[in-house]
């Protein structure tokens, strides 16, 4: 059910999405009725989740980073995410620590295929993987069973999962540009651990969960590697 | 300006969805455990205590119970309970894979049992009939494992006009009498299997008094496990110095009925 609800929510904010973008871009379109397929890249963006740096400086609990990179083939965009997350809980009675980098490779379709600026709204898909340790240090006293004191980890853990991605990229300012991604991550797998299942997956969240959403704020730089295609015909 | 209400919008998205951990039923770390007759009739349980070594104290005292819901260690993948009943002692030792998982700062962590498993135990016989354990608060559909008990064929159920003190009781052959407290309206009185009569001895403070009953017996097996049994019925009042005994119904069932109705 919740599943559902999040593909539905996705679905939602991809229409509102493409709904606006077509407005902003309404106008240019006037000018521009057709572009030559051109696969060959017109360029590399480079970016990085601003979220995830704002949060590391404001929650003690969280230190992370993100970057971001896509190329652009025709319509069609090679995406790769590289990214480093530890989190650092601790209680009264149990303390946690994580820490771990992920990748996530996969491709997104601009909708905006006509905007001359390259802008973008997107859909995508992933494949995602982490490798992270985790490490629980429990001191509490049982109703039953009395003291508990012990020591648990998890040494380099491999999970992989899937998501669907939408978003957006804007071109704000000459090279600069900003974006957000909406991710639905789903079918989370990882190596089969003895004592200790893992809790917090970098890159995904919490394990237990079936699906999770995440979402980016990005600043992307985008560096051109040739002139996009003069082939923009004027009515 | 428009696109920066597009990244506001969005944060409004992401606030909304984030995922809080929830701090219900996090552990499942009850051994649900129900008592039942050979032959698929719910049991009442009399016992004195269930506990474990490794615990602190006892999980159950001077109770009937049809089922119980008993805490598995969390410290090890064994845990045996020892359990004294009314009419004899057992021990059943469960054995279980244990795992525990961070939920969060305001939950704590979880232990996740699975793989349940009974092993040689001193029951009649013992059925395990899920091997993951059932979460705390246990529902109500929660069960693990089926003890079976062979049937008591001589327990006869006497019921007193009113309360009374009942100091001691007992039979004229060797025999373990369940007494849960001092002051009873009921009792159950195990009859002589071996023999066609059984006197009862009352102590109300300082009054004693017996009560003589007798009885058809006829040897059968209901079930392999139990080997031959007698079967009770005929039940009539031979001799007493009750001021009144009523016969209610002159047949033993289990759970027992009222078979005596006594006034003292």
């Amino acid at each position: 059910m919740r599943s559902l609800h999040n593909i539905l929510l996705l679905i939602l904010i991809s229409f509102t999405a493409s709904a606006q973008k077509e407005a902003d871009t309404a106008e240019k379109k006037a000018d521009t009725v057709k572009q030559k397929k051109d696969f060959i890249p017109t360029g590399i963006r480079l970016g990085t989740d601003a979220f995830a740096l704002v949060k590391s400086t404001y929650d003690e609990s969280f230190k992370g980073w993100e970057l971001n990179a896509d190329v652009d083939f025709y319509r069609y965009y090679l995406a790769v995410d590289y990214g480093y997350w530890g989190r650092t809980y601790i209680s009264e009675d149990t303390d946690y620590s994580n820490d771990g980098t992920y990748v996530r490779i996969g491709a997104d379709v601009n909708f905006l295929k006509k905007d001359p600026d390259k802008n973008m709204f997107f859909v995508g898909m992933r494949y995602a993987a982490s490798r992270f340790s985790e490490e629980m240090v429990i001191n509490q006293i049982d109703e039953y069973w009395g003291p508990i004191s012990t020591t648990i980890n998890n040494d380099n853990v491999n999970a992989r999962w899937f998501e669907v991605t939408t978003g957006v990229r804007v071109k704000i300012w000459k090279m600069i540009w900003l974006g957000y991604t909406a991710r639905l991550k789903f079918a989370l797998s990882t190596d089969n651990t003895t004592d200790m299942l893992p809790s917090d997956v970098p890159g995904y969240g919490r394990a237990e969960t079936d699906s999770y959403w995440g979402f980016n704020y990005q600043i992307f730089v985008r560096l051109p590697v040739r002139k996009p295609p003069s082939t923009l015909l004027k009515k | 300006m428009k696109k920066l209400s597009w990244f506001v919008c969005f944060s409004l998205f992401a606030v909304s969805c984030l995922n809080e951990a929830d701090c219900y039923q996090l552990n499942n770390n009850a051994v649900v455990i129900y008592f039942k007759i050979l032959g698929g009739k719910a049991d009442l349980f009399e016992l004195y205590t269930i506990q474990s070594a490794d615990a602190g104290g006892p999980f159950l005292v001077d109770t009937a119970v049809s089922y119980v819901a008993l805490p598995i260690n969390p410290k090890t993948e064994e845990t045996v309970f020892t359990i004294i009943g009314a009419y004899a002692d057992y021990e059943l030792p469960v054995t279980y894979n244990r795992q525990v998982q961070f939920v969060s700062e305001d939950c704590g962590e979880r232990y996740v049992f699975s793989n349940l498993n009974v092993l040689e135990n001193n029951f009649d016989s013992v059925l395990l009939v899920s091997t993951t354990p059932a979460p705390v608060p246990v529902p109500s559909s929660a069960k693990n494992i089926e003890i079976y008990r062979c049937p008591r064929t001589n327990l006869a159920g006497i019921t007193f006009k009113e309360k009374v003190l009942l100091s001691d009781v007992t039979v004229n052959f060797p025999a373990i009498i369940y007494q849960p407290t001092d002051s009873v309206t009921t009792i159950n009185l195990p009859l002589n299997p071996n023999d066609t009569t059984t006197t009862f001895t009352f102590s109300f403070g300082n009054a004693t008094k017996t009560l003589k009953v007798s009885y058809l017996k006829e040897p059968e097996t209901l079930f392999q496990e139990c080997g031959e049994q007698s079967l009770i019925s005929k039940l009539y009042v031979n001799v007493t110095d009750l001021t009144l005994v009523n016969i209610l119904n002159d047949s033993i069932e289990d759970l027992p009925i009222k078979n005596f109705e006594i006034t003292p």
